[in-house]
């Protein structure tokens, strides 16, 4: 007598299952595709220059995922201006006390901490829309680098200067991505990264559970303003400058990078490699239209729709089923 | 337990109003420290006997040595070493001296996104030069055009990219509008290292690798505001416009007007606004000043482009005598305001500085093309002092059929450089013509 | 002895502060007291702030940005942001000027072929948003580009034409309205003011727009249709800000891109100084107060001669501490 053992029938690919998995693959596949695609049309790629023009972008969206990350609306638009001031004060006011070598780096982290954690205070707190408090902020950041840096500031020879050529046959630029893309990749299988998470996804249930979201919501928003720091001195060693003008330069393409890599803007959905690629999205976006020789009055429309797109793909595919009915 | 929470939002409340009003003080405190600063106040009535001195002075546009720290300027024949007077940006000798290329170039442009009149004219101008070249053999292929798409979200970064696609697509000369010099100036370097020269125009890369050309800032914002004064006969309210306050464009122009405000005791300024460089925003803070200042406005000195703007906001304040305004960087807008002002006030004055985006281009295709023939260009930084528009004079420049909203630029009025002028900056001058 | 307030609290006595406090509730007095107190301060210090013609001159710029702002205050009442007000808003402005004479349309035309277009825009947002649960921050931003780069493409070139003369007088201090010394654009913003008052507190319209910013998903459940609530407010606010692009024209003169960009940031920080909260309540009074404060902060700031960077950090103060009193969440705990 034989039984019949039952096997699950075949499955399928199912693209949905496959996207919710890894919100990050559309903006991959773009980034591929782009990729391809300026390389076919120009071979001369120069990939240390490119990575180097890059990691601005990439630095901004990473610095916005822990914000958006912890829910509750959580978004960071201070990304910019402290981005800049990073840079202003490293080289106006660390480099010429003698403190422009590898000890800058620390002192950096910290001024991010603090202002990461002013934000979370106000936001947590206070218990004020984060979008709101943020905006605030942003104006008293870019009034500060004003104040600080009237004129644009220029430094030469100095070894930030590095991440933007090779570091012996590594792009100086994926060196300088890595040490927030390790710290992160860390904290993210950590306690710390888990409990994020669970904020992100209702902060209401994280809170019965037992989880102190106050100190993860701040501390998310502290990391953010921490990576933003390490992103100015990414902005100096491609520049060798810092100008008061660029406060305000990286805040929607941050935005944009995010949303393009899958990291819902209600949180608790998406990682650094949404990051990455969304940022890698919007620069080869950016590069595409001027390889191709898209008309210049082409470009604002294309880039609106390129975006518009990207984002009710992303979210048609990331959208449980269940949610849809 | 009931009272507490339907007390609670009267304290709320009552915590709200205290937070709300502890920034009243704060801010007007904040007001009143900063107006005892930039507001600058009133200049003290001479009563010295230098009087008759200082106010003779009034209207001139003092001279101030250049900075020449290799003696580069020194080198150029005397005919413009005039156009250096106060020139900020450090001239050195150029790397290109030497510089002789064979066959025709490949030539790229890379500018800024196409925002106002001067950049539309300038690319256009750029083509247009660009198939004169081509015909003329000195130049092959297509004109290579790499301009930035969001002017919204356009950062040194992206420009940097753009540049360097430049080189990589095979550039041998390059024409650059940079955003910003300082940054740019270590990719203008490493091409420079290829052999490929930059020439840079309206925005000064700090490299004697690069060629700069552009408007000396000094006289441009200077030389109107010193006529203007010259016209008030040293006495008389003036508000100062500035631009965008960090940009080095707005700081040197600023001080060239602070420098002519020097010699002028009894003039007073009645205080500064910041229009960013655009004519709707410098209209928009001059109405809020002159809303809160009722004073006689004698003359509005601009660090330039804005002369639309500040035209409009006279106009609309309905303030009689009408204010002289310096036109640095006149526009087809700002020049017909200046008409109506003759025309509402027949003893009205002004000054002010021409040059088209055409003209400029003009000259900085030349400039590259005189480099490529050869005829060796000796320093890293070439400028010209813009043409002064006064009320004879003006009337070359006016675009017919504008007006006071007119977005055009100016028709093109008087050369910026004469031929003779331009060969005094190459050793070997005539090789261009010559082919 | 006790007596019961209408609000039904237990106190041994009338007190008037708590009839003070149950108004600022309602309508934002302390705003309206930071208001007249810092125009005080101006025309005690600077001598001609409180003449006509500059009282005539805070009140045209306040309406542009309170026009700009009409859009801005119902998007945040159903709880989201409008980032598109700067792009519709040169929209607007370029399709008057700059596309009007590429295609030799009369201005009425022009004008009124913005109305069908920003409602399409503005209405396709707003379904997106609900159909697809994205947060209006993003999709906003995307429909700047989009109206704005639609524009531009069909007028071939970023740089306007110049607004026709009797166009600026709309917005000029100068101006006149039917032979009254108010310039027209205040006579349209009191008239918006008024119409936005009504619809907001008086009619079924206004109460479906509370009740889904407050809690869409009760509204759902009350039959209210909050995907019509969502296509009909981005719809609105684009027409706003579109019919607005008019009068920055006007303003302007002529219009580049840039032209629009404070305009946002000031929109929105109206709203929210006026204490107008994410998801209500609030209404456009409070963001016709919100206007009024900042302008006549800004003005009697410029006047004394306070730099870009002071504005700036005073910009963001004021926001701060704007929120900090009306745009408090509720506790975790009370939420659990």
């Amino acid at each position: 007598m034989t039984t019949a053992i039952r096997t699950a029938p075949a499955r399928r690919f199912d693209l949905s299952v496959f996207v919710r998995r890894y919100p990050f693959a559309f903006a991959l596949v773009i980034s591929v595709v782009l990729l391809a695609l300026n390389l076919i049309v120009q071979p001369n790629f120069g990939p240390v220059q490119q990575l180097a023009s890059y990691a601005p972008i990439a630095f901004a969206a990473l610095a916005l995922m822990p914000a958006i990350l912890s829910g509750r609306g959580g978004i960071d638009l201070t990304v910019s201006p402290v981005m800049t001031l990073s840079g202003i004060v490293f080289i106006g006011y660390l480099n010429p006390a003698g403190l422009g070598t590898f000890v800058a780096v620390p002192i950096l982290l910290v001024i991010g901490l603090v202002i990461g954690t002013v934000n979370g205070l106000l936001i947590v707190l206070l218990r004020l829309p984060p979008v709101v408090v943020t905006l605030a902020m942003m104006f008293v950041y870019t009034g500060i680098n004003l104040k600080l840096a009237p004129s644009p500031l220029t430094i030469s020879g100095s070894w930030v200067r590095s991440l933007a050529e090779s570091i012996w046959v590594i792009p100086g630029a994926l060196v300088g991505l890595a040490v927030p893309v390790i710290a992160w990749l860390l904290l993210a299988r950590s306690a710390w990264g888990r409990t994020l998470y669970a904020v992100g996804g209702n902060d209401a249930t994280a809170f019965s559970a037992g989880i102190n979201v106050a100190f993860v919501r701040i501390s998310a928003f502290a990391l953010g303003s921490m990576i933003a720091m390490l992103g100015g001195l990414s902005v100096v060693a491609l520049t060798s400058s810092a100008a008061a003008s660029t406060s305000s330069a990286y805040v929607m393409l941050s935005i944009a990078a995010v949303s393009l890599g899958g990291i819902s803007l209600a949180g608790g959905r998406g990682g650094v490699a949404g990051a990455l690629f969304g940022a890698a999205a919007i620069f080869l976006v950016q590069r595409m239209l001027t390889v191709f020789n898209v008309p210049t009055i082409w470009l604002t429309l294309v880039y609106g729709l390129i975006l518009i797109v990207a984002v009710i793909l992303g979210a048609v595919l990331t959208t449980r089923r269940r949610e849809r009915s | 337990m009931r009272s507490t929470n339907q007390a609670a939002p009267a304290r709320r409340t009552l915590r709200r109003g205290l937070a709300m009003t502890a920034a009243l003080p704060l801010m007007l405190a904040a007001a009143g420290c900063a107006s005892g600063t930039t507001s600058g106040g009133g200049q003290p009535d001479p009563t010295t006997t230098d009087a008759a001195v200082t106010t003779a002075a009034c209207g001139t546009l003092p001279d101030i040595a250049p900075a020449d720290p290799e003696g580069a300027i020194a080198s150029l024949a005397a005919e413009v070493q005039p156009f250096y007077n106060g020139n900020p940006y450090p001239t050195l000798p150029s790397y290109w001296a030497d510089w002789a290329p064979e066959g025709p170039l490949t030539v790229a442009y890379v500018s800024l996104p196409m925002l106002n009149a001067w950049s539309v004219s300038a690319k256009a101008q750029m083509e247009e030069s660009f198939a004169e070249a081509k015909a003329a053999g000195l130049v092959e292929g297509e004109l290579l055009e790499f301009i930035m798409s969001d002017p919204a979200n356009m950062t040194p970064a992206e420009q940097i990219g753009l540049y360097e696609e430049a080189v990589r697509q095979g550039a041998d000369l390059i024409y650059l509008v940079p955003l910003s010099g300082e940054a740019i100036a270590a990719s203008v370097d490493a091409a420079a290292e290829q052999g490929i020269p930059t020439i840079t125009q309206n925005g000064y890369v700090p490299s004697d690798k690069a060629v700069n050309w552009g408007v000396n800032p000094y006289l441009d914002s200077g030389a109107p505001a010193a006529e203007i004064l010259g016209q008030l006969d040293g006495t008389g309210n003036v508000v100062i416009v500035r631009g965008v306050i960090g940009l080095a464009t707005d700081t040197y122009g600023y001080a060239a007007i602070e420098s002519v405000l020097a010699n002028c005791p009894n003039v007073t300024v009645l205080g500064e606004v910041e229009g960013g460089f655009n004519p709707p925003a410098a209209k928009t803070a001059l109405q809020q000043f002159l809303a809160s200042h009722p004073q006689q406005l004698d003359a509005v000195l601009q660090v330039g482009v804005m002369g639309q703007g500040v035209y409009q906001a006279l106009f609309e304040s309905g303030r009689t005598p009408i204010a002289k305004v310096s036109d640095t960087g006149a526009s087809a807008g700002s020049l017909a305001g200046w008409a109506e002002a003759i025309e509402r006030q027949p003893d009205y004055t002004a000054a002010g500085t021409g040059g088209t985006g055409r003209q400029q281009v003009a000259l900085l295709f030349e400039i590259g093309m005189r480099m490529a023939a050869g005829e060796g260009v000796k320093v890293s930084n070439l400028t010209y002092a813009s043409p002064l528009l006064t009320n004879d004079s003006f009337g070359e420049w006016m675009l017919a059929g504008a007006d006071l909203n007119s977005p055009d630029e100016t028709a093109d009025g008087a050369p910026l450089m004469s031929e003779q002028e331009l060969d005094a900056f190459f050793t070997n001058p005539g090789l261009l013509a010559s082919r | 002895m006790s007596t019961f307030e209408t609000t039904g609290v237990l106190t041994t006595r009338t007190s008037g502060w708590r009839r003070l406090v149950a108004i600022q509730g309602r309508f934002p007095i302390l705003q309206i007291v930071i208001t007249l107190g810092v125009f005080l301060f101006g025309a005690l210090t600077l001598p001609g702030l409180a003449s006509p013609s500059s009282i005539v001159s805070i009140l045209v710029l306040a309406s542009l940005v309170g026009i700009a702002a009409i859009g801005q205050t119902v998007v945040v009442l159903i709880g989201g942001i409008d980032m598109s007000v700067a792009g519709f808003l040169v929209a607007g402005a370029l399709v008057v000027t700059q596309l009007a004479s590429v295609y030799d349309l009369p201005f009425w035309a022009a004008a009124l072929l913005l109305i069908p277009c920003s409602i399409l825009l503005g209405g396709f947002v707003g379904w997106v948003c609900h159909r697809f649960r994205i947060d209006p921050l993003i999709i906003t931003l995307a429909m700047s580009s989009i109206a704005l780069g639609l524009v531009v493409v069909q007028s071939q070139g970023i740089v306007s034409a110049g607004a026709p003369t009797w166009l600026s007088n709309l917005t000029s201090p100068t101006g006149t309205t039917f032979g009254i010394p108010i310039p027209p654009v205040i006579i349209i913003w009191a008239i918006v003011g008024v119409v936005m008052w009504l619809v907001l507190s008086r009619t079924v319209i206004g109460r479906r727009l509370y009740a889904t910013g407050a809690n869409p998903r009760a509204a759902g459940l009350s039959l209210v249709k909050t995907r019509w609530v969502w296509i009909g407010v981005f719809a609105f606010s684009a027409l706003c800000a579109s019919l607005g692009g008019i009068l920055l024209a006007a303003f302007a003169g002529n219009v580049d891109p840039t032209v629009g960009g404070p305009y946002l940031f000031q929109s929105l920080a109206a709203v929210v100084i006026g204490g107008t909260v994410f998801g209500g309540p609030g209404d456009y009074t409070r963001t016709i107060v919100g206007t009024l404060m900042l302008m006549v902060l800004s003005t009697v700031l410029v006047g004394h001669g306070l730099t870009g960077s002071d504005q700036q950090i005073l910009f963001g103060v004021v926001i701060l501490l704007a929120v900090a009193v009306y745009g408090r969440e509720k506790k975790l705990r009370d939420r659990v």
